[in-house]
């Protein structure tokens, strides 16, 4: 209750107005303080560097200035040699990455989003790594070989270390696998899996895969699949406390998580391909457009992903980012629940086909950043993809639609139109072109857009199965063809509506053929009667544009969405 | 027969301002500046939104791909036939804002109405029974105002999925406790007057002096009331549009269209500035006609 006096409210105030001036001095010193040694080869920097900084650094300088202007430089690179010796010796600099979707666990074992692939492979390997053009190569396993049909056999990497000092054995494969096959552990890969009898490790330097039946697709799915430390993930307590903290053998270790904003890692130096050139990365998420474009425009984040054709201009434009794009493997579709009428008849869906001009979406609502895929559901860049994926089998024909849904007796009229927002490049506006397309052949459409969690969700099953179209996508996160079709065509999978026993058959029949000339036939004959069938509207593959700093080196953006970043340094 | 009889001597009794007729409090609101040009503004808004579009004739709905985003007409690239350009799928930008407007205020009329008797009815019971009716109805709107407006109304949404219907519901859901709060202390003042027990004794029943002695004196209350939830009425409703969970995405609505256009404001300012511009004309003129009734029809100011 005692009032401020005059005298006590000036020294508050002269205090605070210190304290502000202090912290603002600190703040400014913050970026050119010696402790990052990445930094002072920003060439605008280090002019300002001498005044800014009272303490160490301007000794240094100070000490190497005359030399260099005796040499006749000028005094922007001053700070530089002083820093450079640090930066050849190791690691060094910080990446910040942007997701456009939540990281929701650091084991990529677990579920297939990519944005949890994309930091969770950093930390821990695969047996086997793919390459960006889709080739598969020696990892953690030296070797491999098929001593007979049902046997797969791998020569693990010997020496390896996990992060916590432990050596990886064939102990730790087999627990891995074996881990995953268990349905207890509730992984999203098991399914796939379903090859796979047991994983046994021989001795210490053979892993075999004991199969039930022969898989042709094992080695790229194994590619996703990262071998975690048995004996620190049973210490730590099983599954979820591991996907909060792992530890495995990959270029960088984890150093923290903190929740709804950050994933931290740093390099490991003992890493058996060698140490990663950068020192740091740190991955955030923001999911609005704007502003995770806005972050990279401001030197906030290195590389983005998901960059909307409407904001390409944008980092095309500025002198300090660049726009990379790739044909990405993420195929386009729009799901026909086959379940329902009308939609049971195939006339109606060929009607379907027929309506939806997929070649003016790609030019205008998505600006070209896809191409039309008619007649598949899978790219060239997905092995043992249709080879008449490019033709047009139901080209755009409103009136042939019309024809076609008069022919089946069917009076078009209400129809529910699913789709995540937020997913897919321009995702709410590409739904709304299929309904007007869709109302122009005489139906009423009802756009139903939800989250892309939600959508997935499975207490959304009910809901799910009461729509008529829902626009979906599929990344191939093996670049094989039959991952899309085990996925979204086998009946016994969650995910597309149309399916039955022939087709079920052809798609085991075909993954389990080890022969590739005979294999690539079967997967001709399914894509064909995939397209007889017209069990959904083929869409498009989408082009996929990431924003990259230009310090930035050594990233080249994948066909499989992963942004991978051992190899990349960071310059300035 | 008897409530008849008792009207004459109770009319007497009651105190002047109770009874200000509704036709002076219109004149005096037009003789207000304010209230002028607010009224003015609501006049020439309703007309132009609910008239335009049958002038026009242009269908909100139907897509012109090939024109997306075309500027208002007058600007380098614009596309016949649209006025103020199009939107981000070559709809017609002026016949959505018309059919958005009509929305919004259609909404906002209905959820402020509906509000207003629930919420006027509510507090005029809780100030006027008092004991058990005034602790119930004080308690249930008491937990509803620990709960953030935007997060009930988003709750309620996630759960009852988009539809107008449903978004009625919700906006009068989270208006309607601040009515009756107000109006149960307005009641809790007026219920032992002596005009109302003078009512009383000659033997008026409950329902009577609630309606005929206590409502024509909480009417300038119930009006200011009614336009400052119209406001926050058509603002929420906005709110719920933009993210996604307010009138369905067929139907044009002012908040959607500014969701919409936030994504092309660098290359496509009209998309996303017209909407926001015409929310903020309307939010203005009504508040000018609500500050000018609150002038007019507060005592304590004149």
């Amino acid at each position: 209750m005692t009032a401020l006096s005059r005298r006590r409210f000036l020294q508050l105030c002269a205090v605070t107005t210190s304290g502000l001036a202090l912290s603002v001095a600190c703040g400014q010193q913050a970026p050119s303080a010696p402790a990052k040694p990445a930094e002072p080869a920003k060439p605008a920097d280090s002019t300002a560097a001498k005044p800014a900084a009272p303490t160490a650094l301007p000794t240094i300088a100070a000490a190497v200035a005359p030399q260099t202007q005796a040499t006749a430089a000028p005094a922007a690179p001053t700070a530089a040699p002083a820093a450079k010796p640090a930066a050849a010796a190791g690691p060094s600099g910080q990446v910040t990455v942007i997701q456009q979707l939540p990281i929701t666990t650091l084991n990529a074992n677990m579920e297939q989003s990519l944005a949890n692939l994309n930091p969770s492979i950093h930390m821990a390997d695969p047996l086997v790594f793919r390459e960006p053009n889709g080739s598969v190569k020696p990892h953690l396993a030296t070797a491999w070989s098929y001593p007979d049909e049902k046997t797969l056999r791998f020569k693990v990497r010997q020496g390896v270390k996990f992060h916590n000092g432990d050596v990886m054995t064939t102990e730790d494969v087999a627990f891995t696998y074996n881990l995953l096959l268990d349905p207890k552990t509730d992984s999203r890969h098991t399914p796939a899996l379903r090859a796979i009898g047991e994983v046994k490790a021989v001795d210490a330097e053979t892993v075999d895969f004991v199969l039930k039946e022969p898989d042709a697709t094992l080695l790229g799915r194994l590619s996703i699949l990262p071998v975690i430390p048995k004996k620190y993930f049973e210490s730590i307590g099983g599954v979820d406390p591991y996907g909060q903290k792992p530890v495995g053998t990959g270029p960088f270790k984890f150093v923290e998580w903190v929740k709804g904003q950050r994933v931290v890692m740093e390099a490991n130096p003992d890493y058996f391909l060698g140490a990663p050139k950068l020192k740091t990365i740190v991955y955030r998420q923001i999911s609005e457009d704007n502003t995770r474009i806005t972050e990279l425009l401001t030197g906030n984040a290195d590389l983005v992903n998901n960059v909307p054709p409407s904001l390409a201009p944008k980092i095309k434009g500025d002198a300090k980012t660049e726009l990379q794009t790739v044909r990405g493997l993420r195929n386009v579709y729009l799901k026909i629940n086959t379940k329902k009428a009308p939609f049971t008849d195939v006339k109606v869906r060929q009607a379907l086909n027929h309506a939806i001009d997929v070649k003016l979406i790609v030019e205008t609502v998505l600006g070209g950043n896809a191409v039309p895929t008619p007649g598949g559901y899978e790219g060239p860049g997905v092995w043992g993809y249709y080879k008449e994926i490019d033709k047009e089998r139901y080209p755009f024909d409103p009136a042939k639609a019309k024809a076609l849904l008069a022919e089946a007796g069917v009076t078009p009229g209400p129809i529910n139109i699913l789709s995540a927002k937020g997913r897919l490049l321009n995702d709410v506006e590409v739904v709304q072109a299929i309904a007007g397309m869709l109302q122009n052949v005489g139906f009423t459409p009802q756009v139903n857009l939800l989250d892309f969690t939600v959508v997935n969700d499975e207490w959304n099953r009910k809901y799910r199965e009461e729509m008529d179209l829902h626009l979906w996508s599929n990344a191939n996160n093996t670049a094989d063809a039959d991952y899309n079709y085990s996925t979204n065509f086998y009946t016994k999978n969650t995910g597309l509506y149309w399916g039955n026993q022939e087709m079920d058959d052809m798609i085991v029949k075909a993954r389990t053929t080890l022969d590739t000339a005979s294999r690539e036939a079967q997967y001709q004959e399914i894509g064909k009667k995939l397209l007889d069938e017209a069990v959904a509207v083929p869409l498009y593959d989408q082009v996929d544009s990431y924003g990259v700093s230009k310090r930035l080196k050594g990233f080249q953006a994948r066909a499989d969405e992963l942004m991978y970043l051992y190899g990349a340094s960071v310059e300035g | 027969m008897a409530a008849h009889e008792a009207v004459l001597p109770a009319e007497a009794i009651a105190p002047a301002p109770a009874v200000r007729s509704r036709a002076s409090a219109f004149t005096r609101l037009r003789a207000d500046r304010k209230g002028r040009s607010g009224l003015l503004a609501l006049l020439v808004l309703t007309v132009v939104l609910f008239g335009l579009p049958l002038v026009l004739g242009v269908d909100p709905r139907f897509q012109d791909l090939r024109a997306r985003l075309a500027p208002p007409l007058g600007f380098e690239g614009s596309s016949a036939g649209h006025l103020l350009g199009t939107d981000q799928l070559g709809r017609d930008l002026l016949a959505r804002l018309l059919v958005g407007g009509q929305m919004s205020l259609t909404i906002g009329f209905a959820a402020s109405i509906l509000a207003a008797g629930i919420g006027v009815a509510a507090g005029m019971v809780a100030g006027y029974a008092g004991r058990f009716w005034d602790g119930l109805i004080t308690s249930i709107a008491d937990v509803q105002l620990t709960f953030p407006n935007i997060l009930l109304g988003l709750s309620v949404m996630v759960v009852l999925g988009p539809g107008i219907g449903n978004l009625i519901l919700v906006l009068v859901l989270s208006s309607w406790v601040f009515q009756a709060r107000i109006i149960r202390a307005d009641v809790l003042s007026l219920r032992h007057r002596d005009f109302v027990d003078a009512g009383r004794a000659i033997g008026a029943t409950d329902t009577y002096l609630l309606w005929r002695y206590i409502l024509p004196n909480i009417a300038g209350s119930v009006l200011v009331l009614f336009t400052l939830t119209l406001v926050r009425v058509i603002l929420a409703e906005a709110s719920l549009s933009f993210l996604g969970l307010g009138v369905p995405i067929e139907i044009p609505s002012w908040g959607g269209m500014l969701a919409e256009g936030r994504q092309y404001l660098a290359s496509a300012w009209w998309a996303g500035t017209f909407p926001g511009l015409l929310l903020m004309l309307t939010i203005v003129a009504i508040n000018l006609v609500g500050d000018s009734l609150r002038d007019i029809l507060d005592p304590r100011i004149q």
